[in-house]
């Protein structure tokens, strides 16, 4: 019994990488301008929330990590990788931590993940390549970004946890 | 496993701070706008020179193309006197936002207002 559940578990989170994947890929093929360079959606984050719902926060780590590596070797390229990883580490951060309080729905979790990672990409940028003055211009920005985005992603997840947990548990 | 929820009322915390945390940098370029911009003199050499748009004065500048004299007066910088043929700039009248220009081809000399965090 044990290893039917393993089974699944493991046949599901290959299932939910290579759809982040090809939400990354679609990210990739569509950018949506809004003003602001590098600004997408984060689709691919949908996976990790479902995967942290149903099946904890070490296979939702595995996943996402390998999203934003197979994403960025692909599609995006190595630097586009490098704001990929940190944002993917500090938003996952964020969201084991809301999630473990037990207090947060999932527009919450998503939105906090979403704003954690608009910030650490920021940082990245100022820090690494642009300046700390560019913080104060976009910040503003990336939090409504982020906002807007991870309220839409939290709601997005949400439905779609359930026929995935009807699946795993059939 | 059931207590996955679409929405719980702390979630509005999370909401609201991002909301403020926002507005306050929304806010806080606005505030220090007036105290940040200058002045940007290029001269005929091609060399620059910043000047602070909120201390009045009069500068000269002097190339083997001609004379230009500007003056910084109320937050606003104006070309008060060029010895040019056509007095474009002298014309332009004062300038006061990030971006403005007053150019005097002739002399190849230009004033550019700067807002903070441009240049330098």
């Amino acid at each position: 019994m044990e290893n039917k559940n393993n089974l699944k578990r493991l046949t599901t989170d290959g299932m939910l990488l290579a759809l982040a994947v090809i939400l990354g890929y679609v990210e990739f093929l569509i950018p949506i301008n809004v003003g602001i360079p590098g600004f997408k959606p984060g689709l691919a984050n949908i996976m990790t929330i479902i995967i942290l719902y149903l099946f904890g926060k070490r296979d939702a780590f595995i996943v996402g990590f390998l999203r934003v590596m197979i994403i960025g070797i692909l599609f995006s390229g190595m630097f586009s990788m490098m704001y990929g990883i940190a944002g993917f580490i500090c938003s996952f951060i964020i969201m084991c931590l809301l999630k473990k309080t037990g207090r947060f729905g999932c527009v919450g979790i998503s939105a906090a993940g979403a704003l954690a990672h608009n910030m650490a990409q920021l940082f990245v940028a100022a820090f690494v390549y642009m300046g700390t003055g560019i913080i104060v211009y976009y910040l503003p920005w990336l939090i409504l970004m982020g906002l807007a985005t991870g309220i839409l992603i939290g709601v997005l997840s949400y439905y779609c946890i359930i026929p995935v947990r009807k699946m795993v548990l059939r | 496993m059931d207590n996955i929820r679409l929405f719980r009322k702390t979630d509005i915390i999370i909401i609201t701070v991002a909301i403020i945390i926002a507005a306050v940098f929304f806010v806080l370029p606005v505030l220090n706008r007036s105290d940040d911009k200058k002045v940007y003199v290029t001269k005929a050499d091609g060399l620059g020179e910043y000047l602070s748009i909120n201390e009045d004065g009069v500068y000269t500048y002097e190339s083997e193309l001609g004379t230009n004299t500007i003056t910084i007066e109320n937050g606003t910088v104006y070309v008060s006197y060029s010895d040019c043929k056509n007095q474009i700039c002298v014309n332009h009248g004062p300038i006061s936002n990030p971006g403005d220009t007053i150019c005097c081809m002739p002399h190849r000399f230009a004033v550019t207002v700067i807002g903070a965090g441009d240049g330098e």
